[in-house]
């Protein structure tokens, strides 16, 4: 097994601004173990979901490194780039990112779909992710007929589809009141432990980040 | 990706976007239908007429034919028959006739005399009636019976219906015949379809006064003998007719086709623009949920090739539907516009059927199918380096969605270059009129921004100038917001109103044009008496008598015998001239305004001289001739040199025309018989006052009595009857641009509907701050008049500048007698009734948008 599933070193990614660039995150050292979830926080803009997304290599970064099982995410083309998201990364957005008037059952194929699997195996495979989070008896509800953290569910649902090793959570408990936070937060939590994947958790929400293994907080793009 | 994913990919997507997809169809549809509907009603004239040739021509190949209306003698049947390689040979004598039935109703026939042996040539001996071609009758094709409201134009056996009898005009004499039989298409085939009669020659020839005589005599070839059958007819046609194809027909009327073929050749252009635009402006509605689900797909790994393959393979599934249900539309549209144009109907033998080739299809299909994927793939832009996540994070709105001076800069450039480029093209190629108009057309599209920038930088600054215009500044705002549906729907009407304004304006100028030369040509007597319809005096008649019974009637100061037909002339193109022959002693008043080059005065004095001519500027130009030069015509007694004292438009006659004075006309046309008149004119003493003019048409129509077959006319009346076959000829691109404006009013308010009802969050925003349902509807109405105001303004000032191309081309290239141009009140007239139309029915949607419950916008 994998001990280090991602290490950021040294890592700088800035914007450039109206007048002067911005340095979205400095120089900043994480590294994540698999099995554990760490928590990143802080106030809008600081930084977090960049580093989200340097993680996920849908951005490059200016300076450092940034590590997934010992690979240099910069080494990767084009091709492995789409296939490291495709077969290692789980995204799980704020906003659940679901098909409207589209079963629950086909939202949480659909990555699996994507990924080149046949319908009927990706549905044989999504079903017993949507019963291990709770939503067996509501396989064929669209979203529009389900509450917010079942929506979410969902969501978490279609990337566990995948059994990704990494899992990049930004803000899922953003549009959740706090029962529902902690729900989808332990879950994620004790999916990780489960299948010895690594979470990453960005939240500016103290509870849930007081809920991940470990904790760290983001301020002007410093890492504390 | 594999097919089923993408096919489930896409049903998701319309289940999600039902009505998006929907509207986007339309536009596809609607544009596929214009453009299939332009090209089936123009391609059907000729295609019928093709079918018409074909049937009649049957199996034969060659045809030695006649160059005047006195044929040939029936004798050279037998001689044909004798020439080594000919298999079979059949006479034909073709008269156009006018059949009257006894309700009234009439109809411009072609009428056929002719033998067995034609049936046995074109295969209809088998299903033709025997009866057809029995004594005494006449047998008509379904189309006239129906045309003349005969029996419904169902086909019935003599036995039946024997005692139904027909009134045939012809060459000035009225006969009533039994009708024989009505011939649909199980016995009479494609010919069925066009206005055709037929009865045995020689009973034919009898009515017509031509004992003896035919038209022409169609040719069959042993396989392998056409070359020596060819060599033996030109023995035997000497340089007193001519040998040719069976078909010629059809590249004759091919060439008379050819300016209305570019006109329609420009609208289904223009229509392929358009529905570009209607589509892309529909799914433009879409772009934000696209972006979203293209964003998703890349975060979740999927590459940038699966998804260029998701997004194309839905433009392409979304295109074939809208362009099957937008070919079935056209198909249904040109039943509507395909109308035989009356001013060819004459010369050449049209079919009514509607052909649909495969070019059309195809066509039509690429368009739509182009229109649809083009305009899916503005999302892709995302897949640019760089743009992954704009729209997942950090991004509002559609890609590419300001206004920037840049993209102002650059569409005005490219506005600019295109306006020379096409300005260029126009001054060094005339005949490139569709590629200059189709050059406008874009430029129309790219000047849309800088016009709507300049329009949102004048309001804006009258909004900060008047206080009163406090609603401008909320509407100014909003469009910046939504500026690149703003401009997809300003440049719609844009390329709408380029259509309409620049083909509408040059139909009219070519109406204004013929109008004049018909007046000038009316001028020429104050009665016509002539051959029912017979607008440009091409069938002679016999008037025995009738000539010297009018000049005696009181008030008449004379009477003159004016002439004139058809020649065949030339083969590169081959065209069909209208040969204009007027007596020595009358003025030539048809020249007025229609000289290109030479002096009226001069011109007029060597035609009445004799061994002159005037001949279109665009007949003398392939010939290499000019004034004062010779043209050679390949007239009935043989190959005469004519020197050309001036050069004319074409008289509103695609193929060009000759006018000469009577007595050469009759020397070299109709030896037998030098009196032949194909229209009398008719001098009244002291001008003609209107009381003069009704009483001395009711003397002559008296003298001419009762078994006449000839109308007469006032020049009045004569001259309204030219211009309403005229207008009828160009109705083909009235109904298209009409059709072209309400297209895009349908698409523009469907686009704009949409548009404003998806826009109910933010309209809820604004009535949670306050606003009420009133100032919400006329904000959206300033919105909505500012953007078509900027587009349909560009659109109308670039038409005008369309239209004077396509008066150039009409003018120059086609010799047509277009006038002067003038725009008159029509751009701004169509730019009024689209804009109100627009406006008028968006208001409906506008005003439940307005009304928006406030909490709609927490809601969402």
């Amino acid at each position: 097994m994998i001990a280090c599933m991602l290490e950021l070193e040294d890592v700088v990614k800035s914007y450039r601004g109206a007048g002067e660039d911005v340095r979205a995150v400095d120089r900043v050292n994480l590294r994540l173990q698999a099995g554990e979830m760490v928590a990143l926080h802080g106030p809008s803009g600081s930084g977090k979901t960049t580093l989200l997304l340097l993680a996920a290599a849908l951005l490059a970064p200016e300076r450092g490194t940034i590590r997934f099982q010992g690979r240099d995410l910069a080494s990767f083309s084009q091709a492995q780039s789409s296939e490291y998201l495709l077969r290692q990364v789980g995204f799980v957005y704020q906003h659940f990112r679901l098909m409207p008037r589209v079963s629950a059952l086909e939202n949480a194929s659909r990555k699996l779909l994507m990924s080149g699997v046949g319908m009927r195996e990706a549905q044989a495979r999504a079903t017993p992710w949507l019963e291990r989070v709770g939503l067996g008896e509501r396989l064929d509800r669209p979203p529009e007929r389900l509450s917010g953290g079942e929506r979410q569910r969902v969501a978490i649902a279609r990337v566990l589809a995948t059994e990704p090793t990494l899992i990049l959570a930004d803000e899922p408990t953003g549009n959740l009141d706090s029962v529902r936070s902690r729900e989808i937060v332990e879950l994620l939590r004790s999916i990780a432990r489960e299948r010895q994947a690594a979470v990453l958790l960005v939240t500016h929400d103290l509870d849930a980040a007081a809920l991940a293994d470990r904790s760290c907080t983001l301020r002007d793009g410093k890492l504390r | 990706m594999r097919p089923y994913v993408l096919l489930y990919l896409y049903r998701n997507r319309l289940r999600v976007h039902t009505a998006q997809e929907l509207l986007a169809g339309l536009g596809v549809a609607v544009a596929v239908a214009l453009v299939f509907a332009t090209l089936v009603a123009n391609g059907s004239i000729a295609g019928s007429a093709g079918e018409v040739v074909r049937a009649a021509a049957g199996s034969a190949t060659l045809q030695l034919e006649a160059r005047g209306p006195d044929g040939v003698p029936g004798q050279l049947l037998e001689a044909v028959e004798a020439l080594p390689g000919v298999k079979r040979a059949a006479p034909l004598l073709e008269q156009t006739a006018t059949v009257v039935a006894k309700g009234g109703r009439d109809s411009t026939v072609t009428i056929t005399g002719t033998t067995v042996g034609l049936a046995t040539l074109d295969g209809l001996s088998r299903t033709l009636p025997l009866s057809t071609l029995a004594p005494g009758g006449i047998g008509l094709s379904s189309t006239t019976a129906r045309a003349i409201g005969l029996g419904d134009g169902r086909r019935w056996p003599i036995s039946d219906r024997s005692e139904e009898k027909v009134t045939v005009m012809l060459r000035g004499a009225s006969s009533r015949l039994n009708v024989s039989a009505v011939l649909g298409p199980e016995t009479f085939g494609a010919l069925s379809r066009a206005s055709v009669a037929v009865m045995p020659l020689p009973r034919l020839q009898q009515l017509a006064g031509l004992p003896d005589r035919v038209s022409r005599v169609l040719v069959e070839v042993d396989p392998g003998h056409e070359l020596e059958v060819r060599q033996g007819l030109q023995r035997l046609a000497g340089s007193r007719l001519d040998v040719t194809a069976a078909d010629r027909g059809l590249a004759l009327l091919a060439q008379a086709l050819r300016p209305s073929g570019q006109a329609s050749d420009l609208f289904a252009a223009i229509s392929a623009l358009l529905g570009f635009l209607f589509a892309f402006n529909a799914l433009l509605l879409t772009v934000p949920d696209r972006r979203q689900a293209i964003a998703d797909l890349r975060v979740d790994g999927t590459g940038r090739a699966a998804i260029v393959q998701m997004v194309l393979s839905q433009g392409l599934l979304l295109g074939i539907a809208a362009s099957l249900i937008g070919l079935l539309g056209g198909w249904a549209l040109s039943g509507a516009f395909h109308q035989s144009p009356g001013y060819l109907s004459r010369s050449f033998t049209l079919g009514a059927s509607t052909v649909i080739g495969t070019t059309p299809v195809l066509l039509a299909l690429a368009c739509g199918l182009l229109a649809a994927c083009s305009a899916s793939i503005v999302p892709l832009l995302d897949l640019r380096a760089g743009r992954a996540l704009d729209a997942a994070y950090g991004e509002d709105g559609a890609p590419g969605n300001g206004l920037g001076e840049t993209l102002q800069r650059r569409a005005a450039l490219g506005a600019v270059l295109l306006l020379a480029l096409s300005s260029a093209l126009f001054l060094l190629v005339r005949s490139a009129a569709i590629e200059v108009c189709v050059l406008l057309a874009f430029a129309t599209m790219l000047a849309v921004p800088p016009a709507l920038a300049g329009v949102l930088r004048v309001a804006g600054a009258a909004a900060a100038r008047y206080r009163g215009l406090a609603l401008t500044s909320a509407a100014l705002t909003s469009l910046r917001a939504t500026t690149l549906s703003s401009l997809a729907l300003a440049a719609t009407g844009a390329v709408a109103l380029f259509g309409s304004v620049a083909l509408g304006g040059s139909r009219a100028d070519l109406l204004r044009g013929i109008d004049s030369y018909t007046a000038h040509y009316v001028a020429g007597a104050d009665i016509w008496v002539v051959d029912p319809h017979d607008n440009q005096a091409i069938d002679d008649f016999t008037a025995d008598g009738h000539a010297a019974a009018i000049a005696r009637l009181p008030g008449v100061s004379g009477v003159h015998a004016f002439q004139g037909s058809f020649l065949n002339f030339g083969s590169h193109p081959p065209r069909r001239l209208w040969v204009i022959a007027w007596p020595p002693g009358t003025p030539l008043t048809l020249l007025s305004g229609q000289l290109v080059a030479g002096r009226l005065a001069t011109a007029q004095a060597r035609i009445q001289q004799g061994g002159w001519i005037a001949v279109s500027a665009q007949v003398a130009a392939e010939h290499h001739t000019g004034v004062g030069g010779a043209l050679t015509l390949a007239t009935p007694t043989g190959y005469i040199a004519f020197r050309v004292a001036a050069t004319t438009t074409n008289f509103g006659w695609t193929p060009g025309a000759i006018v000469m004075n009577t007595a050469d006309y009759s020397h070299y046309w109709s030896p037998t018989h030098p009196s032949a008149p194909s229209a009398l004119g008719v001098q009244l003493d002291g001008g003609a006052s209107a009381t003069a003019a009704r009483t001395a048409r009711s003397e002559i129509i008296r003298a001419l009595g009762p078994s006449s077959g000839l109308e007469v006319l006032s020049a009045g009346e004569r001259e309204r009857q030219i211009d309403s076959s005229a207008s009828e000829g160009l109705g083909q691109l009235a109904d298209i641009a009409t059709l072209l404006v309400a297209a895009a009013i349908l698409a523009l308010t469907a686009a704009m509907g949409s548009s404003i009802w998806q826009r109910r969050t933010a309209l809820a925003g604004l009535r949670l701050e306050g606003t009420t349902p009133k100032r919400l509807r006329r904000m959206l109405a300033i919105e909505v008049a500012l953007m078509l105001g900027a587009g349909c303004l560009t659109g109308a000032i670039l038409g005008i500048y369309g239209q004077l191309v396509i008066d150039s081309y009409l003018k120059h290239v086609t010799g047509f007698p277009v006038a002067g141009f003038a725009t008159g009140a029509r751009p701004l007239e169509i730019f009024v009734a689209v804009i109100a139309s627009v406006l008028a029915i968006t208001s409906i949607p506008a005003w439940f948008a307005s009304r928006v419950s406030p909490t709609f916008a927490l809601d969402e």
